[in-house]
């Protein structure tokens, strides 16, 4: 009847200004305002959006993304929040000048959830901490493999030396107590790369 | 702020047949509401009630301050309208449409209904039967925009059109919103209704299951799976939640439930047989599924059940 997964490449951001696309799953599961909130930090993260730059008014990104404009206005008002945007009286809404540094923080917080959202059904599913940490390595691995072969020679990663994550380690601890090493593993690990 | 929309245990019966069974709801001002429900379940109904076409054998509706009953024709001029199945002259060019149109409008209408048809990108001299489907739905959305209503009224405005002429019309609707305006609108294309609407009413059987903000429906719905050790030991007490919709699969438990919480949650947890509980936000679909689909039979037959298993523990 209607696709399951509509993803639609929406959205130039204000034509001369600058342009980002931005797509929204409805049915995802997460609100479509923390979608756009998001893609926004992403975007501040990777240098997609500048400070100083001005994002489209909420009547537009509405129109353009096809979105409730209470729900834009959502999303800008946790912007504003967050301190990643901030309104200029008269011009709209702009990237604030420290949003870069919030956005990198933030979007280390995104993944260390997601991950320990993986963590928690991994260890719901019957892995213990040795063999999770194995499939972490091997995933770990295979992506930087990949990305070794495409440079066309070997590059020592410091990952790979990390005591942390060799599968001979000891298991000690609760669960909890699992969870929190391995979330101050990922948090070391992604603002390495980043 | 007054509701645009208000109706009042609305009952409408064609014959024997009643197809609204005492509506009640009102829509404020500046949103955008979706009725969501299956082919049948008196939407279509409810909408040409709001407009004046039929008339109710019971109840009350009024319409930005007009009893439609009484004044259809003073209504119908502050309400843009496209239903879905438009009727316009076949004979006609698109813009001897507009110029039609245009007669029975205050002045204005003509430049909008031009420059509409301009950003739709419809021919101007081909004959409406000479369109295709979405282009005689975006002739009807233009006549409908270019009086510029107060409340636009969309009856299941983008089934059977492609993904570009559905975009305009989703595009329309939020534009309407931005500039304070209210959209009302009927719908069984979920994922679309999830993108635009602040409001959600979802009509079964000519009865309103559930009218509310879609923000507060998607927060305060939980859909909760319990997996029991033992499936002839009842669940635990519900009674203080509000369940919409109660499915049984196996040892498999499928609530849709409001007011469930952490607490709950834990208590359920530690009940011995349960052997493990999840909860998840629903999505709207999810939400509408329940609704329609899980009515009250579900909930009877769950209570059967469960008297059954009693007896036979005992």
């Amino acid at each position: 009847m209607y696709p399951t997964a509509q993803k639609l490449i929406l959205g130039v951001f204000g034509a001369e200004k600058f342009s980002m696309y931005m797509s929204i799953e409805p049915s995802n599961g997460v609100p479509i305002y923390q979608q756009i909130v998001r893609q926004v930090k992403f975007a501040v993260a990777e240098g997609t959006l500048v400070p100083g730059q001005l994002v489209p008014s909420v009547r537009d990104l509405a129109r353009q993304l096809a979105v409730n404009p209470n729900t834009i206005q959502r999303a800008y008002q946790q912007l504003q929040s967050d301190e990643v945007l901030e309104s200029l009286r008269g011009r709209g809404q702009v990237v604030c000048q420290g949003a870069v540094k919030h956005c990198i923080a933030q979007r280390t917080g995104i993944i260390r959830d997601r991950l320990c959202q993986v963590v928690e059904e991994a260890l719901r599913s019957g892995l213990d901490r040795r063999q999770l940490q194995g499939v972490f390595n091997v995933a770990i691995e295979k992506h930087f493999s990949v990305h070794r072969e495409a440079a066309g020679g070997t590059i020592d990663l410091p990952i790979n030396r990390s005591p942390m994550l060799s599968p001979t380690i000891p298991v000690q601890g609760t669960i909890d107590s699992d969870r929190q090493s391995d979330a101050a593993e990922i948090k070391f690990t992604s603002e390495g790369q980043s | 702020m007054n509701p645009v929309i208000k109706v009042d245990k609305a009952v409408k019966k064609f014959g024997r047949k009643v197809v609204l069974d005492g509506v009640s709801l009102e829509v404020p001002a500046g949103v955008v509401f979706a009725l969501l429900g299956e082919n049948g379940a008196g939407k279509t109904t409810l909408i040409r009630s709001l407009l004046g076409y039929y008339k109710l054998n019971s109840g009350s509706i009024n319409v930005l301050g007009v009893d439609p009953g009484r004044r259809a024709l003073e209504l119908r001029r502050k309400v843009g309208y496209v239903s879905d199945q438009p009727g316009m002259y076949e004979w006609m060019t698109v813009s001897q449409v507009g110029w039609y149109a245009s007669g029975f409008y205050p002045e204005g209408f003509a430049d909008r209904y031009v420059s509409l048809a301009n950003g739709f990108g419809l021919p101007a001299d081909t004959k409406v039967r000479n369109l295709s489907k979405g282009m005689k739905a975006k002739v009807a959305l233009a006549t409908a925009l270019a009086m510029d209503p107060e409340l636009l009224v969309l009856d299941e405005p983008t089934s059977g059109l492609d993904p570009l002429v559905r975009r305009s019309f989703l595009e329309s609707m939020v534009d309407r919103a931005a500039a304070g305006k209210t959209v009302l609108l009927s719908s069984h294309q979920v994922q679309e209704v999830e993108r635009v609407a602040d409001w959600v009413a979802i009509v079964t059987g000519g009865k309103l299951q559930i009218v509310a903000p879609l923000e507060t429906l998607k927060s305060e719905v939980s859909i909760v799976t319990a997996t029991q050790k033992d499936s002839l030991i009842p669940l635990p007490e519900t009674s203080a939640l509000t369940c919409y919709s109660v499915q049984q699969n196996g040892r498999q438990w499928r609530l849709v439930v409001r007011g469930w919480n952490q607490t709950l949650e834990q208590a359920w947890g530690a009940e011995p047989n349960i052997s493990e509980i999840r909860t998840v936000r629903p999505s709207l679909e999810d939400l509408y599924i329940a609704f329609t689909a899980g009515d009250t039979s579900d909930q009877k037959s769950m209570q059967a059940m469960s008297q059954q298993a009693e007896s036979a523990l005992s």
